[in-house]
């Protein structure tokens, strides 16, 4: 099983890149599960139709130890195996704290043990702000981490905080840093400046994803763009980068 | 039904995880490190630990501050431990937590591999989080200890009619020969006693756990390690504990007859297999842990007369206290620890007889714990 996550600023395209990953994971022949670990909860929104799907923190204040695995996984677009941390009601509660329970509850029920993925993908909320947050790169959940990243300075400092973090958890035997991901907002020096970027954590970028409409027209019919048009330049650039992940990765037994 | 009821307006509550993993591993040469402020520590050794006073055992709490909390700097405690790992060489370490860790979540796994590198000790980390029972903290410390120091591959050494004893700490048995007791009720029956998970016995014949046919399971502390056990080297598993003369034949058959079938079983009737939380008046109620209960109703019901119930706390949330007040309310009799003697109405019919619990009431009754593990015991003068 490979076991991914992928990080970013919040609102860089995280899910969007994760969801059209999962998809081409899928065709490449691989069971998929894609957990997301934000509270908004919309991670996997366009796998199954722009419909929200109950969140585990939710279905857990509801049923505790009653909750089953059924509960807490739907299965969507391409038979990707989706689930959503969920959170707190906002300014309240934890969320960190929220997505470490989440995980405790997956392992509970032996998730990997029944689902039986060949990939999981973490795609997690914006920054690693606290211990929680940092769970998808802990305890061998996640091996490689990926960071997605426009040129916009806000977006760049994001992702050399995530580095640090994954640089500090690698010291305890956990994640080590995969590479970027350019997701462009076609801001000036673009590509010049993830490259700095790149250099100055020894790493590499290994998807110069396209701005590009497709995106939000799919969206805007409830569907990903892998779905809606799958022979864009995006889904095309999306492929080359889960091949490329899936050279980087490790296929644990 | 999910239930909530984690308000305790008149029953106490059972002791934390926390303590349950000290008392778990404190015969076996290890340092017991608590993540915490302090406070578990002192409620562990001043009231669940009995051997504390004439036992020497390492227990240490990292005293654990906000802003050390707030900012995650867990180079203090890894420090503080490795430290202490040089000073007293202990076997291993055993790295657990109160709640503060767990909503902050502490890396367990992490801080006990950093620890682990820089002074060559072993260390487990046991993730508690101080908010469930000590059933689940005895749980997960044998379990842990077992996956890292016992071999599996012990199992083709097992002499025939051995048997483990698992889930044994004083929370539940106290010093008071109770221990000694349920090993001479298996050994007088012909059966060797391989290991007692964990009192009287060293991490040397622990290591060798996997050693026994049977894993006799005595508390519900004991099932965590006892299927970790079945699922790495397929040892076969009985519940019940021998109370009385009538109990101890019902668990020494049931051994009897998973040492020849394999299968798993346990030593008592499915009669009083109520709903968990109703049971039908007029009968003897046995509140308490849940191995414990069920297998002292079933010694009442062995003996004929008024049927008795079982009545246990959950792992995670206590007891609930409405369901609770009704089915004591609604018995003849109520066997259980003292604390639990304030549900009852001055003028109710329900005799109340006491029975004191380590885990429930600390050292309050510790004098009058009663020695209830072998035939030797007295179901029918219990309830007289």
């Amino acid at each position: 099983m490979y076991r991914f996550a992928v990080y970013g600023k919040g609102g860089i395209g995280k899910s969007t890149t994760c969801s059209a990953l999962s998809c081409a994971f899928t065709e490449l022949g691989l069971k998929v599960m894609q957990v997301g670990c934000d509270p908004k909860a919309d991670s996997t929104l366009y796998l199954h139709g722009g419909q929200r799907i109950p969140t585990m923190l939710d279905v857990l204040r509801e049923k505790r130890d009653a909750a089953t695995l059924d509960d807490l996984i739907v299965t969507g677009y391409k038979g990707i195996v989706c689930a959503e941390a969920g959170g707190p009601t906002p300014g309240l509660g934890c969320a960190g704290r929220g997505i470490a329970a989440a995980f405790e509850a997956l392992d509970e029920r032996d998730v990997f043990d029944i689902v039986k993925p060949d990939l999981v993908l973490y795609d997690v909320l914006g920054d690693v702000v606290c211990g929680g947050f940092a769970m998808p790169i802990r305890e061998g959940y996640a091996d490689r981490v990926f960071i997605v990243t426009s040129g916009e300075n806000m977006s760049i400092y994001a992702a050399a905080n995530i580095a640090m973090a994954v640089e500090n958890f690698r010291k305890r035997g956990y994640a080590a840093l995969g590479g970027l991901i350019l997701n462009r907002r076609n801001v000036p020096d673009e590509l010049k400046k993830v490259q700095t970027l790149a250099e100055d954590l020894s790493t590499e970028i290994l998807a110069d994803l396209p701005r590009d409409d497709h995106i939000s027209d799919a969206q805007d019919g409830d569907r990903g763009v892998m779905e809606a048009y799958p022979d864009c330049a995006y889904a095309a650039e999306i492929r080359r980068l889960a091949e490329r992940m899936l050279a980087l990765g490790e296929d644990h037994a | 039904m999910a239930f909530d009821y984690q308000t305790h307006v008149f029953t106490s509550t059972y002791t934390a995880d926390v303590s349950g993993v000290c008392s778990a591993l404190y015969e076996l040469g290890g340092m017991s490190v608590l993540h915490d402020p302090s406070g578990c520590n002192s409620t562990y050794s001043t009231h669940d630990e009995p051997r504390w006073f004439d036992t020497d055992s390492l227990m240490y709490v990292s005293g654990l501050d906000e802003i050390t909390a707030v900012m995650g700097d867990d180079d203090v405690l890894i420090r503080d431990v490795v430290q202490a790992a040089r000073d007293l060489a202990p076997r291993f370490i055993t790295l657990c937590g109160a709640s503060i860790p767990h909503i902050i979540a502490f890396d367990y796994r992490g801080v006990a591999y950093l620890i682990e590198k820089e002074c060559g000790v072993p260390v487990l980390p046991v993730a508690t989080d101080g908010l469930k029972s000590y059933v689940s903290g005895v749980g997960l410390a044998l379990t842990a200890w077992l996956d890292r120091f016992a071999d599996p591959g012990e199992t083709r050494n097992a002499r025939p009619g051995s048997v483990n004893l698992v889930g044994v700490t004083p929370l539940d048995f106290s010093v008071n020969g109770n221990v000694g007791k349920l090993r001479s009720a298996l050994e007088d029956a012909g059966y060797y006693v391989n290991c007692c998970m964990a009192m009287g016995d060293t991490f040397e014949t622990m290591e060798k756990a996997y050693r026994a046919k049977v894993n006799l399971v005595v508390s519900s502390a004991g099932r965590r390690p006892a299927r970790h056990m079945k699922k790495k080297g397929g040892i076969p598993i009985v519940e019940g504990l021998p109370i009385g003369p009538e109990q101890t034949g019902a668990v020494l058959r049931a051994v009897a007859d998973t040492m020849i079938d394999g299968k798993d079983r346990t030593a008592w009737g499915s009669f009083g297999n109520t709903g968990r939380w109703t049971v039908p008046a007029g009968g003897v109620l046995v509140i308490g842990e849940e191995i414990f209960a069920r297998s002292l109703a079933n010694a009442v019901n062995l003996l004929g007369g008024a049927p008795a119930y079982p009545f246990w706390p959950d792992e995670d949330e206590g007891v609930p206290e409405a369901e609770l007040i009704a089915a004591m309310r609604g018995a003849a009799v109520v066997v259980a620890d003292p604390l639990y003697r304030v549900a009852l109405k001055r003028d109710g019919g329900t005799r109340f007889v006491d029975f004191p619990h380590e885990a429930y009431s600390g050292r309050i009754y510790r004098a009058s714990l009663p020695v209830f593990c072998g035939p030797d015991f007295s179901v029918r003068g219990l309830l007289e």
